[in-house]
């Protein structure tokens, strides 16, 4: 028996090690990390989380639920229509925007924007909630 | 000559260390802290609620409230750095720090010019970097203001 446990605990430390943890919903980026951080731990609840990923020649790309979008009107269109049904399913949904600190504001602006119409079309009867991710760093 | 010795390595004979056990509590342990951890504990947020959006309808009686609009823009050779202005007769230092200096002293109680729920619209030109956006709502954030909102250029 010793031995059995001894090659099960092995075998879990090894995918342990070797899995992919972070979520895959979440595409890893260079997020600000402002100091000395006032951010708090975000609310548990339904999330809509729109990453606005670095593409190849300074150009950008948008993630949500699993799919890339461009970083243009028709993009922006889709993510929007995205974000109307989410709301208009849970209202309480937030949606938070992570962003690498090197994307320029006018590819994140336009985020705000089809946030709050989404909310006009869900007929939210409170502001739209959103969250702006940020690192804090360890030990500040 | 030595029967103390002998004495003890008899009765030590039979004992035998139990790895069972403690592979077993290791292995409930690794269960509890893989479940129990969150494998992002740095990642944070700011909160914010959007205006909503409401054309042609004006409150007659609602008393003037005129947002503290913070400007940031892009500055340095390559544009990489962002130099933050106040509208208004104030004098900030043009970075995040100062900002969040002006605006600790500013706001009630510490100050006299502002209420922590004075509106704060952080107004950035369009080239200017997301980390500095984030780092300039941070700060006003860390001063103690709870109104804080970014302007996009729709």
């Amino acid at each position: 028996m010793t031995s059995l446990i001894d090659v099960v605990f092995l075998l879990i430390v090894f995918f342990v090690l070797v899995s992919r943890i972070v979520d895959e919903d979440r595409p890893r980026l260079d997020l600000p990390s402002p100091r000395p951080p006032a951010t708090v731990v975000a609310a548990i609840g339904p999330r809509a989380v729109i990453s606005v990923v670095p593409s190849e020649a300074n150009t950008a790309r948008y993630h949500l639920a699993g799919r890339y979008y461009p970083a243009d009107k028709a993009g922006r269109a889709a993510i929007g229509s995205v974000l109307t049904d989410m709301l208009a399913r849970n209202a309480r949904t937030a949606i938070q925007i992570r962003a690498g600190r090197d994307i320029p504001w006018n590819v994140v602006a336009p985020l705000l924007d089809e946030a709050r119409e989404a909310g006009t079309r869900a007929a939210l009867q409170h502001p739209v909630r959103v969250q702006l991710a940020a690192i804090r760093e360890r030990g500040v | 000559m030595r029967p103390h010795a002998s004495v003890n390595r008899r009765r030590g004979s039979g004992v035998e260390l139990q790895i069972a056990p403690m592979i077993d509590v290791v292995f409930l342990l690794l269960m509890y802290f893989m479940i129990a951890t969150d494998f992002s504990p740095a990642e944070e947020v700011f909160r914010l609620d959007l205006p909503e959006q409401r054309v042609g309808e004006a409150d007659p009686l609602q008393l003037l409230d005129e947002p503290l609009r913070v400007r940031v823009v892009a500055a340095g050779a390559d544009g990489q750095q962002a130099r933050v202005t106040v509208e208004g007769p104030w004098d900030v230092a043009g970075s995040a720090d100062g900002l969040r200096v002006f605006l600790s002293q500013s706001l009630v109680p510490q100050g006299s010019l502002f209420m922590p729920d004075h509106p704060i619209v952080i107004v950035p030109s369009p080239r200017v970097g997301w980390g500095h956006v984030v780092a300039i709502f941070n700060a006003a954030v860390a001063a103690g203001c709870t109104n804080v909102t970014l302007e996009t250029p729709s």
